[in-house]
């Protein structure tokens, strides 16, 4: 299944705990330096919850936590291993172009 | 600021306000509160994603439709087809098949013996090239 990129950002913050919007965002921006806006978070976490990678906790003080289903975490361990192989390829080659 | 808000976020579809309009609501208050981030361009964020989700959402329910509609409409035309075939009694597939096959072999001749008929081939089966009608 394709993940788009901003939700690969999303369950890599979620893969490190539960966490609100607000807490995603900084999460986020403080590993990949993408800054997310609140539509597209909220865009993402619906397509994720859709898809059953993602749940919706019961709210702490008016907001919701968001944690990592295990259909989630495979779905990232599997994205995750295929940007490594593309990644450790375009290095090789990289090297070997030198 | 609140009031902007609330009709920014009528552009989003009625599922997704109902499911995240407080969340997104109370995320943007955090960011202008917390994040010291521009009201106007959270705002005019939003309202591109909501219009951007707005028109998703239409299209997609609109995609739907479309082949729900001609789904059914391909199933009444083929059952309608199915009961005037077999009020006309057409050919089953076997019959059509054999036919098919007759047509490609071409015509055939058959020696018909024991009368005046028996010095002439007789075509039994075939189909005549045009020509000038005969009179």
């Amino acid at each position: 299944m394709h993940l788009p990129e901003r939700s690969v950002l999303v369950l890599t913050s979620l893969a490190g705990g539960d966490k609100h919007g607000y807490a995603l965002i900084k999460d986020v921006e403080a590993f990949s330096g993408v800054v997310l806006s609140p539509g597209t978070l909220y865009g993402a976490l619906a397509r994720l919850e859709e898809d059953g990678f993602v749940k919706r906790l019961d709210a702490d003080d008016r907001r919701y936590p968001y944690r990592l289903t295990p259909a989630g975490r495979a779905a990232l361990a599997e994205r995750l291993a295929e940007s490594a192989r593309i990644a450790s390829l375009g290095l090789r080659r990289i090297a070997l172009a030198e | 600021m609140d009031r902007a808000l609330a009709w920014v976020l009528l552009l989003y579809p009625r599922q997704m306000r109902r499911r995240y309009g407080l969340e997104i609501a109370e995320l943007t208050r955090d960011l202008i509160r917390l994040e010291d981030r521009s009201p106007v361009r959270l705002l005019v964020s939003l309202a591109v994603h909501g219009l951007g989700c707005r028109v998703a959402w239409f299209a997609r329910t609109r995609v739907v439709t479309a082949v729900a509609v001609t789904t059914s409409v391909a199933c009444v035309a083929l059952v309608n087809m199915g009961a005037a075939s077999a009020k006309q009694g057409d050919p089953t597939p076997h019959q059509a098949k054999a036919g098919l096959r007759a047509a490609e072999q071409g015509p055939r001749t058959v020696r018909v013996e024991g009368s005046l008929a028996s010095r002439r081939s007789i075509v039994s089966h075939s189909h005549p090239k045009p020509g000038p009608a005969r009179r």
